[in-house]
């Protein structure tokens, strides 16, 4: 089939994003998570006016498609987010640019923080002992089985307590 | 050019109500580009933490959620807290409480009142009082978002009306639920705010608010 000539095409944004997430989540399991939201937000009829689709997700960021006019929509359906498959995600759009190449240049390459260090170290921080189980430069997550841990994450429904390296108390 | 404010979560929560940090949501804030954070717990959860700033997260100031049952509580929790911290928000409740909180002069908030009408309007815009958008609501889905909506357009089409001051949270519970500002501009978009008007409900009317804090301790100092 021959493509539309460009003055045809519809005009499209692409948005720039990155995903704060409790554990590694997969391109397709947000790509569901999406329509779900786009469908529970706009209906069947406005998210196909949205023409949301997810072009690359990997380690945290991806790149977001929707119609030219539709970008608050999208970024609203975006923001409704919060778990995907179980997992506790926040969604931020780092930017909105009108190619593929402009969004990833503009907000994705230069922005990308080494997400390693995870080891298992016992810590203390905030009268809460437990596992640091991931640090992202001052952020760190910690799995504990405190009472009053698990009553904080019962109430935030997260699976761990979420700290920085300043408030760390003692260090084993 | 408009984005360029200085924006301002007004209502978050942290430790140990929640289970991140006052310092992780100033982290997790400062990132999504604010330069501010109001933690207000509920009574039960008040610790002896500070306000302040950690050097490198958007700068935190301490607040009180109340949510009392009747006015008479709301009037004993205001003498209790108010002294104690510089944001004092009360969640709406009966049209009694309501109003009960819209004549005291220490309120600064009052937040998604389901009973708020035209006399409320008018008695919030004469004290000063904000009227809070918590978009928390807005990230549930089916009956309970439709409710949400339903509430926040109705209040938004009196805060207009009335000339009430008018300002956006987040109510996070963790880092998870924090939003960018335009995030939450394309959420009050979906109860009919204006582009305009979420950055004035995120950055000028919460600044006042935290402003009129500051003043109020230091003439105490003063005189």
């Amino acid at each position: 089939m021959k493509p539309l000539p460009p003055t045809l095409r519809e005009r499209r944004r692409y948005l720039a994003i990155e995903a704060y997430s409790e554990d590694a989540i997969s391109q397709s399991d947000l790509a569901a998570e999406i329509w779900n939201a786009a469908g529970s937000l706009f209906g069947d009829k406005g998210s196909s006016e949205c023409g949301l689709r997810i072009i690359s997700f990997k380690g945290g960021h991806g790149i977001v498609r929707c119609s030219g006019d539709m970008v608050r929509e999208a970024r609203a359906v975006l923001a409704t987010i919060t778990a995907v498959k179980g997992t506790r995600v926040g969604i931020m759009v780092r930017g909105v640019a009108g190619t593929i190449r402009a969004a990833t240049e503009k907000y994705i390459l230069g922005d990308i923080e080494l997400r390693a260090e995870t080891g298992e170290k016992e810590i203390r921080c905030s009268g809460i002992t437990g596992k640091a189980v991931r640090r992202v430069v001052d952020e760190i997550d910690i799995l504990s089985d405190d009472q009053n841990a698990v009553q904080m994450m019962n109430r935030s429904s997260t699976r761990y307590i979420g700290a920085t390296v300043f408030d760390i108390t003692d260090r084993r | 050019m408009m984005f360029a404010s200085r924006f301002i979560d007004i209502h978050v929560h942290a430790m140990p109500q929640c289970a991140d940090s006052q310092n992780r949501m100033s982290l997790a804030a400062a990132r999504m580009g604010y330069t501010g954070i109001c933690v207000a717990n509920l009574p039960e959860f008040i610790t002896g933490a500070a306000s302040g700033t950690s050097g490198i997260g958007a700068e935190v100031r301490l607040g009180v959620e109340l949510c009392p049952d009747k006015p008479s509580r709301l009037e004993k929790d205001i003498a209790k807290y108010g002294q104690q911290f510089d944001v004092i928000i009360v969640r709406g409740g009966s049209e009694e409480l309501n109003e009960a909180a819209l004549k005291s002069s220490r309120v600064d908030i009052l937040e998604n009142p389901l009973e708020f009408n035209h006399v409320l309007a008018k008695l919030a815009r004469d004290n000063h009082i904000a009227l809070g958008f918590n978009i928390g609501g807005l990230l549930l889905r089916g009956s309970q978002r439709i409710q949400a909506l339903s509430m926040h357009r109705k209040n938004l089409m009196l805060a207009r009306k009335y000339g009430v001051p008018v300002v956006l949270a987040s109510g996070a519970r963790s880092h998870y639920d924090l939003r960018a500002p335009r995030e939450m501009a394309a959420l009050a978009m979906l109860f009919g705010m204006t582009l305009e008007e979420s950055v004035r409900a995120l950055s000028t009317t919460p600044l006042d608010i935290l402003n009129k804090g500051r003043l109020m301790q230091g003439l105490e100092v003063v005189v």
